[in-house]
Order: C-alpha cells, then structure tokens, then sequence
C-alpha cells in the first residue's frame, strides 16, 4: 500500500513541477496569449535545461534536492497562494493524465524488468547519480561513451526522493512526461469530451511496457510530439516566443540519446526552411543550434568523455563499400522498415495522412513541414544503416523498431488533426 | 447525441484498455507482494538472472565491497551488483563472487580457491581465499 501512495505523491510533485518557473494563471500580456496546458509545456522544457544545467557540475542530486525543493515550493505557494480555485480547476482538468498515469504506474511497478539498453547503460549511469556521484565520475563506467547522460540523470533524480527508494519511481517521470505530452497534443478540437477519446485511444493503441523499461526513446518520443505541435504553431501565429522552446527541447534530444543531434538538425532545417522571417533572423536561429551542438562537444572535451563513441561507424568502412554491398543493405532496410513501420500505428497513420494531404491539400501549410520530416528521417534511417559496420540483419532487428518508434512522435499531432476533422464530419 | 457518443467510446475504451494492461493483477500485485519479491519473480531466484539470489546476500551480509558475478546466462548481469565506488578494472580482483548456476560453470571456478558463505540450490556466495 506504501507504493501506492508514492506513486500517488510522485504525481503531485510531476503536478507540480508543471506550475514554475512561469506562473501560469498569469495575466501578464506576453503570458495571456497562451493556454495554461501550454504554459506547462514551457515549464517542462525549462525544468529540465535547469536539471541538464546542474548536471554538469559536481554537485550530487543529494546535495542539490533540498535547495531545489525548497525553493520550488516556497516559489510556488508565494505566486499561487491565491489561485487554489485555478489549481483546482486545472488538476480536474489533468484529470485524464491523472488516470492514466496511476494505471500505467502500477503496470510499471509489477513488470519492473529492464530493457536490453537499460540494463547495460542507462541504469548502472543512473545508478552513479542515484549513488551522489557526478556526471564527471561517469568516466569510469566503461559504457557511457555511448550515449549521453540526461535520460539517467532524470531517473536517478526522481529515485532518489521518496522514502521507499525504488528504482522505478525514477521511470515514473518518463511516463509522466509521456501521458502529458499525449494529453497536449491531443487538444486539436475545441470539444473536450472529444479530446479526451483522442487522448485515451492513442495511449490505448501505443501503450507497451517494453517503452517504459528503462529505455530513452519515449523520452524523444514525447519531446516530438510537443516540438511537432510548436512548429504548427509556429507556422501559423509566427509568435517568435515558440522558437525559444522549440530551441530548449531540442536541446534535451541532444542530451538524451546520440541520434538526438540527428533530430536536432532535421528540426534546425524545418525551422529555417519555414521561417519568412529576414535573414538575419535565420543566421541567429542557426547560430543557436549550432552553440547546442558545440556547448555539448565543449563539455565533452572539459570532462575528457569520447566523442566519437559510435564504433561502428569509421571512414574504412565507408570507403570499402561497394555498389552490391549497398544495394544488398537497401533490400534488407527497406523490407524491415516496411515490417516496422506497418506495426507501428502512428508512423503508419503519420505516412497515410502525409500522402493523402499531399493529394489532396495542396495548400496546406504544415504539410511541408512533415514531408521534409518524413524525407529526412527515412534517409536517416538508411543511412544510419548503410555506413554501420555491422551485421545488417542484426542491426536492424535490435534497433530500427525503437527509431521508427521514436521518430513517429512527430507525426502524432498531425493524426490528431486529421482524425478530429474526420471525426466532426461523422459524428454531427 | 455527438457528445453521449463520445463518452460511451471513451468509457468502453478505458475499460478495454485496463483489460488490456491487466491492470487489476497488477494493482494485486504491487499491494500484496513486496518490491524485492516482484523482482525475484521478474528475474528468478537461483535462475535466469538469479536476482533474488543476489539481493538475499547484499541483504543478509550487507555487502559494501565489490562483487563478482558469474552467470552463464547470455547477456548483460553485472548492473545487479554494480559498485559506483569502485573502477570496472577492479572487479577482477573482488574478494566477494556470486555464482548462480554452478553447474554451468564448475569448469572455470575451482570451488577449492573460496571460502562457501552461503549455498541455496545451484547459486553460491563465495569468499576468495587470500
């Protein structure tokens, strides 16, 4: 019974985190043009920069949790003391995250075991921060060069609060982030009840425990989703604001898993291939991607970690490849995609709408964005297995469902729209 | 009528979807059997990962020092005993090894080099003789 009610706690303090450091009742000007939901967004982005931002230095988690406790909670109760109606109204209106965020949590906690990955590298990495060690420590884990850190920093973090310190209560966190990002993103009509159908259905058809094992990718995942929905916003309202949060996400793909640069870029070239902004505008959007990508080189230098972690990607191998050799890896990479992407429910959606819409809504704005999305992602993929000096089928049956998994966050919004539209028409 | 139709689909699918993640076993599960215990179920006992083997003894003898796993299993075992206080390099020389599955592995560890602490079926915490 114990567990349960941390579980229960752990999502008042996910609730909360959702409140700071914008205030999001405010009636500020800048502030009012955005819907609370989507001002917990912010604050997630911001949160988690925070928490990337203390990573890199050597304090342990033990060390930094009371300050950050306290200061989070005397912020908040100082900015809301007056607001418990709006709380109310808002923790009524979560409801749904709320729901599904218990049943999963307890489908977490009795499952329990990990991921290949997990095993090997995420939880032995969070074990380092859940022991008070440092990011800098992480040298003597022979495994980290391969992936970065912030994913396991998150997991160590939420474990170690809490009288029962469980591991998995540090999972809990990437279900939480995953059932609000679902729940954002799934506000597409102005119908609540139908809102709320779209956010149980896709959960219903998702939902795999194997996804909360400890692994990263939902983590990506969740960060598509909310990054695909500003860059429909974006495009529509031109409010620069969101390019600041689209930049903050962006950088805790890089920070979460290697391919995080990959989505990185992709997202960096939508930006600016949509933007009708001038070109100074544009050589500053760049230059900010560009300082994410070379912040992160710098830290990696200062620490003394590797770089160049991939070993199965090297110039030798890329000069000895021959034209039968690649032909050979594009038959099997485009049969195993076609397998994936068909069990994958919102990349076979996401693939559906996108060829629809391009006949049939020529106009449509948001279209190109997800056409330069799929085509890059796609080409990703081939190339990521075209250049890997490694068995190919083995590479691809112990990885490209996870890709295709993590990149088909982006898609799930777009779905949203298009289904809630179908829907309308049928149901009046 | 386009809002009691909603409804019901979203109330058959929440009932779908508990069915759907077992939901009631597990909410047994996780009131009813302790953490350690869901663990040694996930991961056996003297078996597959041999978890349970591994937590009775970091329990039972308190175990600061660095372990030695031997599981003939396929796959990654260590993060079950990882020691963040001590370097990979030294795990070759820990004194503590836990052996799950003997049998499987009597070839390459001469029983004659360790002090037994403890046996349970075909799992054993050794000590390395100085």
């Amino acid at each position: 019974m114990t567990e349960i009610t941390q579980i229960l706690l752990f999502y008042l303090i996910f609730f909360i985190s959702l409140f700071l450091p914008i205030n999001i009742f405010s009636n500020k000007n800048i502030i009012k043009k955005f819907n609370s939901i989507e001002l917990s967004t912010f604050n997630v982005g911001i949160n988690l920069n925070i928490l990337l931002i203390f990573s890199f230095f050597n304090f342990s988690i033990s060390e930094i949790q009371p300050y950050i406790f306290s200061i989070f909670f005397i912020t908040f109760i100082f900015i809301y003391q007056k607001k418990i109606k709006e709380i109310k109204k808002y923790f009524f209106y979560l409801i749904p995250v709320f729901i599904i965020y218990f049943i999963l949590s307890i489908n977490i906690a009795s499952e329990l075991y990990f991921g290949w990955d997990a095993k090997f590298f995420y939880y032995i990495k969070s074990l380092y921060f859940f022991d008070g060690k440092y990011l800098s420590d992480l040298i003597d884990f022979s495994s980290n060069k391969h992936h970065p850190h912030l994913g396991s920093y998150i997991w160590g973090f939420f474990w170690s609060i809490g009288p029962m310190k469980l591991e998995y209560f540090g999972r809990l966190y990437y279900l939480f982030i995953f059932c609000f990002s679902v729940f954002y993103i799934s506000n597409t009509t102005k119908n609540k009840n139908l809102n709320y159908l779209f956010y149980a259905l896709s959960i219903t058809l998702f939902y795999e425990y194997e996804f909360f094992s400890g692994l990263q990718e939902i983590l990506l995942f969740s960060f598509l989703m909310i990054l695909s929905k500003y860059i429909f916003i974006f495009q529509k309202t031109k409010n620069n604001i969101y390019i600041y949060f689209i930049l903050l996400f962006s950088n805790l793909l890089l920070w979460i898993k290697s391919e995080g640069i990959v989505y990185l870029l992709i997202i960096l070239f939508i930006i600016t291939l949509i933007q009708k902004n001038s070109f100074r505008n544009r050589l500053l959007i760049i230059l900010a991607f560009l300082f994410l990508c070379f912040f992160k080189i710098f830290i990696y230098q200062v620490l003394d970690f590797n770089l160049d972690a991939q070993p199965f990607y090297n110039l030798d191998y890329l000069l000895s490849l021959n034209f039968g050799v690649i032909i050979n890896k594009l038959m099997y990479i485009t049969t195993w995609l076609f397998y994936y992407g068909l069990t994958n429910i919102f990349f076979i959606l996401g693939l559906f709408f996108i060829i629809l819409v391009n006949f049939t809504e020529k106009n449509h704005d948001y279209i190109k964005v997800l056409n330069i999305y799929f085509i890059s992602t796609v080409s990703f993929f081939y190339a990521a297995y075209i250049f890997r000096e490694m068995e190919i089928i083995y590479a691809i049956r112990t990885t490209l469902d996870r890709l295709i998994m993590t990149s088909s966050g982006f898609y799930v919004y777009f779905i949203f729209l298009k289904v809630s539209k179908i829907l309308n028409q049928k149901l009046t | 009528m386009k809002n009691k139709k909603i409804i019901i689909l979203s109330i058959v699918l929440i009932f779908y979807f508990l069915i759907k993640v077992e939901f009631f076993r597990h909410l047994h599960e996780v009131i009813f059997i302790k953490h350690d215990e869901r663990m040694t179920k996930v991961y056996g006992f003297c078996s597959d990962e041999g978890i349970g083997f591994i937590n009775l003894i970091k329990t039972k003898y308190k175990i600061k020092d660095e372990i030695r796993l031997i599981n003939p299993k396929k796959g990654s075992h260590q993060w079950a005993v990882y020691n963040t206080d001590h370097k990979e390099e030294e795990n070759d020389a820990a004194k503590h090894w836990i052996i799950i599955n003997y049998t499987k592995v009597k070839d390459k560890i001469n029983l004659n080099d360790f002090k037994i602490i403890n046996n349970i079926e075909d799992c054993y915490y050794l000590i390395k003789n100085d």
